[in-house]
C-alpha cells in the first residue's frame, strides 16, 4: 500500500483515475509490521517513555475539556445583553440546550460550574452569579477572566468645580456599564487666565473692593481695558506686549503678588502696594499654587461656616444666658409642670377679681406667685426666641421648645436642663473665645481651621465645669467623684480653671 | 473470667456508603434519561423541569429550610397543576427525615432537574427538527473501476 493512507482512505485514488488497483507489496507491510513492533517494544522497556506518553494525553484531555467548557460559555454570552436580573434558570438551560443541541458541545463544565456554588432560585442572586460566571469563563487568559468581575476605570466626571473619578461595571458585574463615581473629588482648580482675571483693590480711600479685571479697569475709569490678559504668568518679567500698562499705576511691575511658602493649608496673600494701589491675591489663586490636598477646601469651607455661626451666637450669647439664669432663679419658689399653666390662669383671675373688690384678699392666691409663674414664661420664651433657628417652622420652634425649658416640664426638670444649658452656652462661648485668643492677629483668616480646632476643644475640656457655679456643693461632691479616672478629673480641673479665667464667663 | 463486652472501636472507619458517581457519568445518565423520553412526552417533562429548577434553587439555598417548606411547596405546584399529585406524594415520601439533609438532598434535586432541563430542551430541539430526506443509494460501481474517478472524456 502506498505511504499516503489518511483515515484508510487512499487520498492518490483519484489520481490513479484510469490505471486500475495496484498489487501491494507484501514486503513493505512486512517493513510496517516490524516498526508498529519496535515501538511497543520500545514502550516496554522504557515505562519512563510511556508514562509521558499518557501524562501528555491527559494533559490534552484535560485541556480539551477546558476548551470545551470555554467554548460552550462563549456561545452562551448574548445572555449577558439582557437586562439586569433577566437571567434565569429558564434562559441557561434553553441556551445551553441549544449549544448541545446545535453546536453538538458537551454542556456538563458549564453545569458544574453552576453547581459549584450554593444554588439559589430565579433572582437578582441567581442573575449576578451568571454574568460573572459567563463573562470570565469565556476568556481566554485569566488576567481578562479577572477583569469581567471588577470595576474598571471609567471615564472622570466633571461637575463644573471638580472631577470625579468613576469606575464602569464590566460585563461580568450586576448592572453592566454603569458608571460609578468613586474616591474623592479632584478640585478643578481655577486657570491662571481666570485667577488673573479675579482682583482684590483698595482704592485711594482704604476701601477694598474684590471684582473681575474688567470691573476693577471700569472703576478706574479706563474703558476697554483688562487687567487677565495683560498680566503676565508670575516670574515672567515685565507686563508683555499689547497689555495695557495704563491699567496699572505707576511702579507696578505686572506681577501678580507672590505666594508666600507653605505655612498651613491656606496661605494668606500679602497686600502689596503699588504706588497708591494696594494689590491683593486671589484667595483660590494662592491655595493652589500651595498645592492643598484634595477635599481640603471643602474642609476649610465647613469650618469657615462653624465659626461664623459660633461668632453670630456670640454676639448673643448674653442675651440667651440671661433668661436662662433668671428661670433658675425663678425656678426655687415656682412650680412648673403639666396643667401649671391652667392654674395659674385661675389664679390670675382670681387675683384680678380680688384687686377690683370682688373677692375677698384673705381668699385670693398669692399674687407674687402668680407674677413669678408669668416672669418664668417670659424668660423661657425668651430664650427659645434667641434660639439661632427661631425663625424655623412652626414645628421646628414647637420641637425646640419640648427640648428646651417650658412651663410643661416639671420643676426639677426645669431647672436641670436650665443649667445645662447655661453650662454648653459658655462652653461654646468658651470655646470660640478661645480659638481667637490662639489666633489673635487675625481670627477670621484663620476660620478654616476652627472645625479641627473645635473638636480639639470639646476632647479637652468638660462641659459640666462650665455650670460649676449653678450647682449646690452636693451636687459639685457627687458630679466630681462621679468622674471614673484621673485623666477626667484632670480634664475637669483644667475646665474649671479656662472657665474662670475668661473674664464675664461665670456671672 | 467474663468476656468483657466488645466495644466499637472509635479509631475504625466509618461505614463505608456508596462512592457518589462522577459527575460526568451523571451527567452522561440524565442525558441518556433524556433520549429515551418519548416525543410526545418531551415539552410536558421539560416544562417541569424548568419550572421545578428555580423552585429547588430557592428552598436548596435557604439554610433555614425545613420540611414543612418542602411539602408547602409541592403541594403548591400540585395544587397549580405543575406536577401529578401522585408524583407529589412520591417526592414528599422521598425526602429525608433527617433535618440536616433534607437541603443536601435539595441541592441534588436542583443539580439533577437543571442537567435534565438543558438535555430535555436539546432532545426537544432535536425533535421538533424536520427529518431531513432519505439518500438514494448510489448505484453499485462495476468492480475494477474506481468511482471517484473521473467520467471519461469524449471527444468532440
Amino acid at each position: 500500500m502506498s505511504g499516503s493512507m489518511i483515515g484508510g482512505v487512499d487520498a492518490s485514488i483519484p489520481l490513479q483515475a484510469g490505471r486500475g488497483v495496484q498489487q501491494v507489496n507484501p514486503l513493505q507491510q512486512i517493513g510496517q509490521y516490524a516498526q508498529t513492533q519496535a515501538l511497543i517494544n520500545q514502550n516496554k522497556l522504557f515505562p519512563g517513555q510511556q508514562q509521558l506518553q499518557q501524562q501528555a494525553i491527559q494533559s490534552g484531555a484535560t485541556n480539551l475539556a477546558s476548551l470545551t467548557t470555554q467554548k460552550a460559555y462563549q456561545s452562551i454570552a448574548q445572555l449577558l445583553a439582557l437586562p439586569p436580573g433577566q437571567i434565569t434558570h429558564d434562559a441557561v438551560t434553553t441556551a445551553l440546550g441549544s449549544v448541545e443541541h446545535n453546536l453538538g458541545l458537551p454542556t456538563h463544565g458549564v453545569l458544574n460550574d453552576i453547581f459549584a456554588t450554593a444554588p439559589t432560585g430565579d433572582g437578582p442572586a441567581f442573575d449576578t452569579k451568571m454574568r460573572a460566571l459567563l463573562a470570565s469563563r469565556a476568556q481566554i487568559s485569566p488576567e481578562s477572566a479577572v477583569a469581567q468581575v471588577t470595576p474598571q476605570t471609567g471615564p472622570p466626571i466633571s461637575t463644573g468645580q471638580a472631577t470625579l473619578p468613576t469606575t464602569v461595571n464590566p460585563a461580568g458585574l450586576p448592572n453592566p456599564g454603569q458608571i460609578n463615581p468613586t474616591g474623592s473629588a479632584l478640585p478643578i482648580y481655577p486657570s491662571t487666565d481666570a485667577l488673573m482675571g479675579q482682583v482684590t483693590w483698595e482704592d485711594g480711600n482704604g476701601v477694598r473692593h474684590y471684582g473681575t479685571s474688567a470691573e476693577y479697569a471700569a472703576q478706574r475709569g479706563i474703558p476697554g481695558t483688562s487687567l487677565g490678559p495683560a498680566v503676565p504668568v508670575q516670574g515672567s518679567g515685565g507686563a508683555p506686549a499689547g497689555a495695557a500698562p495704563s491699567a496699572f499705576p505707576a511702579g507696578y511691575d505686572g506681577r501678580l503678588p507672590q505666594a508666600q511658602p507653605a505655612a498651613g493649608p491656606t496661605v494668606a496673600s500679602k497686600p502689596q502696594q503699588y504706588g497708591n494701589l494696594t494689590l491683593y491675591g486671589s484667595p483660590q489663586g494662592l491655595t493652589d499654587t500651595t498645592g492643598a490636598a484634595p477635599g481640603t477646601a471643602e474642609v476649610q469651607g465647613q469650618s469657615a461656616q462653624q465659626y461664623a455661626a459660633d461668632q453670630r451666637a456670640a454676639g448673643t450669647f448674653a442675651s440667651r444666658v440671661l433668661p436662662l439664669r433668671q428661670s433658675i432663679d425663678l425656678l426655687s419658689n415656682t412650680d412648673t409642670g403639666p396643667g401649671s399653666q391652667t392654674l395659674n390662669q385661675f389664679r390670675s383671675f382670681a387675683v384680678s377679681m380680688a384687686n377690683q373688690g370682688l373677692l375677698p384678699k384673705d381668699v385670693t392666691p398669692d399674687a407674687i406667685q402668680q407674677a413669678n409663674f408669668d416672669e418664668l414664661r417670659k424668660y423661657m420664651s425668651n430664650y427659645i426666641t434667641n434660639l439661632p433657628f427661631a425663625g424655623g417652622s412652626d414645628a421646628r420652634m414647637a420641637e425646640a421648645v419640648s427640648g428646651n425649658p417650658n412651663i410643661n416640664l416639671s420643676t426639677i426638670a426645669n431647672k436641670d436642663l436650665a443649667k445645662v444649658l447655661v453650662g454648653m452656652e459658655r462652653f461654646r462661648q468658651a470655646q470660640y473665645l478661645s480659638f481667637n485668643q490662639q489666633h489673635a492677629a487675625n481670627p477670621a483668616q484663620a476660620a478654616g481651621q476652627y472645625g479641627p480646632a473645635a473638636a480639639q476643644f470639646a476632647t479637652q475640656y468638660d462641659p459640666r465645669a462650665f455650670a460649676y457655679d449653678l450647682m449646690n456643693p452636693a451636687e459639685r461632691t457627687k458630679l466630681y467623684n462621679s468622674l471614673a479616672t484621673p485623666e477626667a478629673k484632670q480634664r475637669y480641673r483644667d475646665s474649671l480653671k479656662l472657665a474662670y479665667g475668661i473674664p464675664g464667663l461665670m456671672q | 473470667m467474663p468476656v468483657a463486652e466488645a466495644k466499637p472501636n472509635p479509631l475504625a472507619p466509618a461505614r463505608r456508603q456508596a462512592p457518589e458517581p462522577h459527575p460526568a457519568l451523571r451527567h452522561a445518565q440524565i442525558w441518556q434519561a433524556a433520549q429515551a423520553v418519548p416525543p410526545d412526552q418531551l415539552a410536558g417533562q421539560t416544562e417541569r423541569a424548568s419550572y421545578a429548577t428555580p423552585i429547588l434553587g430557592a428552598l436548596a439555598g435557604d439554610p433555614k429550610v425545613t420540611a414543612k417548606d418542602v411539602i408547602k411547596a409541592v403541594a403548591s405546584a400540585a395544587a397549580d397543576g405543575k406536577i401529578q399529585p401522585s408524583a407529589a406524594v412520591k417526592l414528599i415520601s422521598s425526602m429525608p427525615t433527617d433535618p440536616d439533609k433534607i437541603r443536601p438532598w435539595l441541592k441534588t434535586l436542583y443539580e439533577a432537574n437543571m442537567s435534565a432541563a438543558v438535555h430535555l430542551k436539546a432532545a426537544t430541539m432535536k425533535a421538533a427538527q424536520p427529518p431531513s430526506a432519505p439518500v438514494a443509494p448510489a448505484p453499485a460501481a462495476p468492480a475494477g473501476v474506481n468511482p471517484l474517478a473521473a467520467a471519461p472524456q469524449v471527444a468532440a
